[in-house]
């Protein structure tokens, strides 16, 4: 089972993948909607607006927690640096 | 690997192991590195040479937790899991790491940031699961209409209550093996729309 390397979910399931493209080593929430994978920036937002819609935290919080989450993930352990 | 290199590893995972029992015991503030040093057999200065510092070696403590947690939830989920099934496999990993993790929700403001940000991980690895489950429920009408950080937040804070204040529901053991299939048991009666 691969693990998206830009989020962290497991991906188990055809639907899992961008287009349904098992090839991909990043999974369907980590994709624009061409099947090609997001920015760093367009993955903080993404990523910041979920913790926003799912636990209701403040903006600012929720944007540094994303920064913190996926700075330890392979596919941005560089690009969060800044 | 060289051999100088896995006896470096093992030493680095012998320091985080002790560490992670002491405090799991203690707490992450009160113990001293001496007290880490002396459960894992290795000199004082070991500890530095591998962590640097007190809060490098707590972080790391948290982050193994955390990667612990989630990999444990993520790999436990399975598509089409039920509400009871989501609930239960996220305690089930809580509980199998309660004391580290109440103590870590415990001494939180006390705490580096980073460690704030790790429990953020954790729940956001939980969030999305139970957003699965829950806006297929609330489609089918079969969960009230309230919103999701509500719901996400009453849970969390339901659980944490419990964890805090385990000395006071199961003061000679685990809060969670007594409480935890009542507590979702529950909450999902409290959600469910009443069709009588």
């Amino acid at each position: 089972m691969k693990q998206c390397i830009a989020c962290g979910m497991p991906m188990r399931k055809v639907d899992d993948y961008p287009l349904g493209d098992t090839t991909k080593n990043y999974c369907k929430y980590c994709a624009r909607a061409n099947g090609s994978m997001q920015s760093y920036d367009e993955k903080l937002a993404s990523m910041t607006e979920f913790i926003i819609r799912t636990q209701g935290l403040d903006a600012h919080v929720a944007q540094k927690s994303a920064a913190f989450m996926i700075s330890k993930l392979p596919a941005w352990k560089r690009g969060s640096d800044d | 690997m060289n051999k100088r290199t896995q006896q470096r590893e093992q030493t680095r995972i012998e320091i985080l192991t002790a560490a992670e029992h002491i405090y799991a015991v203690h707490g992450f503030i009160r113990p001293s590195t001496q007290m880490v040093a002396k459960e894992a057999g290795v000199a004082h200065g070991t500890v530095f040479l591998h962590f640097q510092s007190q809060e490098k070696l707590i972080l790391a403590v948290i982050e193994n937790l955390g990667q612990s947690l989630t990999s444990q939830i993520h790999e436990s989920s399975v598509p089409g899991h039920s509400l009871n099934e989501v609930l239960q496999t996220y305690l089930t990993a809580i509980e199998a790491n309660e004391s580290l993790y109440t103590h870590l929700i415990m001494e939180l403001p006390q705490l580096p940031k980073e460690a704030q940000q790790t429990v953020i991980g954790i729940q956001s690895v939980i969030a999305h699961h139970l957003d699965q489950v829950m806006s297929q429920l609330k489609k089918e009408k079969k969960i009230k209409d309230l919103s999701f950080p509500f719901l996400f937040n009453t849970w969390i804070g339901l659980i944490h209550y419990y964890l805090m204040n385990r000395r006071l529901f199961a003061p000679h053991g685990s809060v969670l093996a007594v409480y935890k299939d009542q507590l979702i048991a529950n909450f999902i009666t409290l959600l469910e729309v009443d069709c009588t």
